[in-house]
């Protein structure tokens, strides 16, 4: 039986639906990543977990029990706000040791549990401080030892590094999967950066419009997104329309202008969408001809854009040291067989 | 360039500078001065230079009352004030946004309409002969009207509901930069709703009571207006007294003695208020 297990939530305000019909299961000390754009129901979805949102309909369970009439400060789940929320007229050490108080922890084991919980995070030095005093990173980590320190069954984290500029957030990253390693605590994670949703979860679950429309391991979903949204919202993707042609052995062969190309995937119908990632193609001696249009040069790879046939194609090339194609060169793009793939709509 | 950045800031608080010595400064002055002139009914006010009249307001058991009435009413207004005009925030506080700006209005309405409107209506309502004594002496609940005018009661009660507003603007304005996610933090960490209100929204609305309170005390301690209408002449306040002086028994000097005192002691309440204020809230709020 799945730890968490949500079926068929909905939440209306008003005639909109911010959730739409959300099913989810997830293991004990899994990791599952709830990625999405912006206003697609992903907070609602948390906050309902968490209690804060009252389901219009469909059920909440964990660990087998119904969540309906558990007010959320029985939950025992362990959040981390977007804005941190920390209380900014609290200590470091108050504000990690508030949840404790709640349970009733004596004053010794208190301290003892406080100062274990900021050294999980690295802040031990400063427990004295007041919110106003720490930089965002800082912040962020007594947001999350504070939902760690009460031991929650759940731990929930809505966007938590949101905030923070690039370099800091990309320790922070690893920093926390490594933290829930260590404790094997149940954790969601939202975001809308599929980078940090693919590199720390377990699973990912991509959302569109109230709805969950792929969920599974990061590599499975990034490879077999199914949809032309998800492909094109977990990383970039070259999404070409083409007409079926002919059909064998689950591939099926298309055809874009003058050009025939084979895929994998399946479609009802006569068109289909060919999603082609940028980083499979390749520059090669056969296959579609191109001019490069553009160069450009992103440190690790080069973004070539490539006008051929099909239509212009992003290329990425890794940077190995050598010779780049320069713009206005001639090229021919390739790819192997199993890199295209038919997406729906 | 760089003496023109320094002179900047003072060229453009000049009106405002010119304005308050011309209407604050000057006529505080004139007060100041006219506190140590002498007076006898004979002779009128006499320039020169006398405590007579600090000993008189100072050392006179009269005054005495009259001030400790002043203050007293003034920290029982400020009281009540919080019990009242607190909660009343947060209630506007959690509302949804169309509620949320009706009951603002609701409450500041009172603000639109004149103080002395506002405290006759209070006669009108509660005087012995007005609508609530004689509605409950008609119902047989009361056999002598209940005393409401001329009572320090009646006066602190009229008075809260002149001030109250004020304190409800400053609770909301501080309880508006409250992030509702601290509180579904602390509900989240195990905490009840009792509990979060206590422990997290209060601290937190501290700083817009305490503002509210120095408000609501200095005004009080300085009205009129009210205490003139519900208190009449047997509960003088310091304010009434100054008025007093100066139109009544013409003695001008003794107003402006009694007048200044009044000052310096609010100048010490407030100021007095304040460090403790900074002291205990500095770290937390800028
Ligand atoms: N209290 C509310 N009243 C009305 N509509 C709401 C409310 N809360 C959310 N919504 C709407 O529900 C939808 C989903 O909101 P939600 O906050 O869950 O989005 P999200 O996926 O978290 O987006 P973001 O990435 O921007 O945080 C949005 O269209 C939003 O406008
Ligand atoms: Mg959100």
């Amino acid at each position: 039986m799945p730890f968490l297990e949500i079926q068929g939530l909905v939440k209306r305000y008003g005639s909109v639906a911010a959730v739409d019909g959300v099913d989810l299961a997830v293991e004990r000390g899994e990791f599952l990543s709830l990625l999405g754009p912006s206003g697609c129901g992903k907070s609602t979805t948390l906050l309902a977990i968490a209690g804060f949102v009252e389901p219009s309909a469909g059920s909440i369970r964990i660990d087998g029990r119904e969540m309906a009439p558990v007010k959320p400060n029985r939950r025992n789940i362990g959040i981390v706000f977007q804005s941190f929320a920390l209380f900014p007229h609290m200590t470091v050490a108050e504000n990690v040791g508030f949840g404790l108080e709640m349970r009733r922890v004596s004053a010794a084991e208190r301290g003892h549990r406080i100062a274990e919980a900021l050294a999980l995070v690295r802040l031990d030095e400063l427990a004295g401080r007041y919110p106003k005093q720490l930089s965002g990173g800082q912040q962020q980590r007594v947001a999350l030892a504070r939902a760690l320190v009460i031991r929650p069954d759940l731990l929930l984290l809505d966007e938590p590094m949101s905030s923070l500029d690039a370099k800091l957030r990309e320790e922070m990253r690893v920093e926390i999967r490594d933290i829930q390693r260590r404790v094997a605590i149940t954790t969601i994670l939202v975001t809308h950066d599929q980078a940090e949703a693919l590199l720390m979860a377990d699973r990912v679950a991509v959302m569109d419009r109230g709805r969950i429309a792929r969920i599974g391991r990061p590599y499975e979903v990034y490879e077999d997104p199914g949809s032309a949204f998800v492909s094109n919202f977990l990383g970039r993707t070259n999404l070409i329309a083409a007409t079926v042609v002919g059909r064998s052995g689950g591939r099926l062969r298309l055809r874009v202008g003058e050009v025939e190309v084979d895929a994998t995937g399946d479609v009802n119908g006569s068109t289909a969408m060919l999603s082609l990632r940028p980083e499979r193609l390749s520059f090669g001696s056969d296959g579609v001809p191109g001019k490069v249009e553009s160069c450009l040069f992103m440190g690790g790879q080069w973004l070539y854009r490539v006008a051929t046939p099909i239509g212009e194609l992003a290329v990425i090339r890794p940077n190995e040291g050598g010779a780049h194609v320069p713009e206005g060169g001639t090229v021919r793009v390739t790819w192997p067989p199993e890199a295209a793939r038919v997406v729906h709509e | 360039m760089s003496d023109r950045r320094i002179l900047a800031p003072y060229a453009l608080s000049a009106p405002a500078t010119a304005v308050l010595t011309a209407f604050m400064a000057a006529p505080l002055v004139m007060v100041l001065m006219l506190s140590f002139n002498s007076f006898t009914m004979a002779t009128g006010i006499r320039p020169g230079f006398t405590w007579a009249n600090y000993a008189e307001v100072l050392g006179d058991s009269y005054f005495h009352t009259i001030f400790g009435r002043t203050f007293l009413l003034a920290a029982v207004v400020t009281a009540v004030s919080v019990l009242i005009g607190a909660p009343e925030a947060y209630i506007i506080h959690r509302m949804r946004p169309p509620w949320r700006s009706i009951f603002l209005l609701i409450v500041l309405g009172p603000l639109l309409v004149s103080v002395i409107v506002r405290t006759l209506g209070w006669a009108v309502l509660l005087g012995n002969r007005g609508m609530v004594n004689t509605l409950m002496m008609r119902l047989g609940l009361i056999e002598r009207p209940a005393e409401f005018m001329y009572t320090f009661t009646g006066m602190a009660v009229a008075l809260v509901h002149v001030l109250v507003p004020f304190m409800v603007l400053s609770v909301w304005a501080s309880l508006r930069r409250l992030d509702p996610a601290v509180e579904a933090a602390g509900l989240s960490l195990g905490a009840s709703q009792a509990t979060v209100l206590r422990r997290i929204v209060l601290p937190q609305a501290m700083p817009g009571i305490l503002s509210g309170s120095l408000i609501v005390f200095t005004l009080a301690a300085s009205a009129f207006a009210t205490p003139a209408i519900v208190g009449g002449r047997r509960l003088k306040v310091a304010a009434m007294a100054a008025y007093d002086e100066f139109l009544n028994s013409q003695n001008w000097p003794l107003g402006a003695a009694i007048v200044v005192v009044l000052l310096i002691a609010m100048v010490t309440i407030v100021l007095g208020y304040n460090r403790i204020v900074e002291r205990r809230f500095h770290q937390v709020f800028q």
